[in-house]
């Protein structure tokens, strides 16, 4: 379980295009060159017009992540346990949850 | 090594035969002036001709069209990288372009040829298309997704996608891959023929 050295990796999520700009949303998932055993994936949470995500639960590989003012954390650990899981979701208190998918980008 | 035993490594798809790839292939066609221009003006990388050649011989078995009877494996790869550098050219496919203007008007000042494509739209569908492929295959098994991102977006090797992802091995790697490809080109077709 190890990032290659000196290869820092970002992955981003997006939710589906759904109607209210309001209701999208970004995550960048960060994987830290040389990261290994007990790393910390950071990760930052922007809404649909590009603003942080000031509190919500990020529902990403099998793991329910607190955000708080736009940033949260995934263990590598519980990345590696959940790389099968499917389900992506952001829910806000307040506003229908909104699923999201991994991209190219 | 012989360009047979390369020919079995690349076959192989793994990084030893790969690496060779890269220094005997990509970079001389990449440092070539001429290369080096087209593809500063069509923003091509070294890492796009890679995971283009990967793709093609690897992903669409193209390697098996090599005729193992002594020719140059170097010098047979070498064209297909120069075709992906001139096939970026938009003059190529049907764009308004000044290099597309020909003196056809009655008058005989300069006339611009219509466009019979929209390389911008057609850049656009196929970006939409691979997204919903991608889409498929996460569905499919994320873990397949997470591998075709890491070596097609991020140009990683077996080994390192196997130690990024804790896979058991750079064979079980390559096997996902190379099945996250079919996958990827088997709901190609299926979106195709249902209108997306």
């Amino acid at each position: 379980m190890k990032v290659p050295e000196g290869k820092t990796i970002t992955l981003t999520l997006v939710s589906h295009q759904v109607k209210d700009k309001k209701m999208r949303w970004a995550v960048n998932l960060t994987f830290p060159g040389g990261a290994g055993d007990g790393a910390v994936l950071p990760i930052s949470v922007e809404d649909g017009e590009g603003g942080p995500v000031k509190s919500a639960v990020f529902e990403f590989a099998g793991k329910a992540i607190p955000i708080k003012d736009g940033v949260g954390e995934l263990s590598y650990a519980d990345f590696i346990k959940g790389k099968h899981e499917k389900a992506i979701w952001l829910k806000r208190r307040g506003m229908d949850p909104v699923p999201g998918a991994l991209t190219f980008a | 090594m012989t360009d047979h035993e390369w020919y079995e490594l690349v076959k192989e798809g793994g990084d030893a035969g790969w690496k060779l790839v890269w220094e005997n292939v990509i970079v001389p066609e990449s440092k070539a002036a001429k290369n080096a221009d087209l593809m500063k003006r069509f923003s091509l990388t070294d890492g796009d001709l890679m995971g283009m050649l990967y793709e093609e011989m690897i992903g669409r078995r193209k390697i098996d069209l090599y005729r193992d009877d002594g020719g140059s494996l170097q010098g047979w790869l070498r064209k297909y990288v120069r075709g992906y550098i001139l096939n970026a050219d938009p003059n190529k496919h049907g764009e308004i372009s000044i290099d597309n203007a020909h003196p056809d008007a009655e008058d005989g000042h300069t006339g611009l040829e219509m466009p019979v494509d929209d390389l911008g739209m057609t850049r656009n569908e196929v970006w939409n298309m691979t997204h919903l492929c991608f889409k498929d295959l996460w569905n499919e098994d994320p873990e397949r997704a997470y591998v075709m991102l890491f070596k097609t977006r991020f140009h990683l090797s077996s080994e390192e996608t196997r130690d990024l992802l804790e896979v058991s091995s750079v064979a079980n790697v390559d096997q996902i891959f190379s099945r996250a490809v079919k996958f990827m080109r088997r709901a190609w077709v299926e979106h195709d023929e249902n209108g997306m």
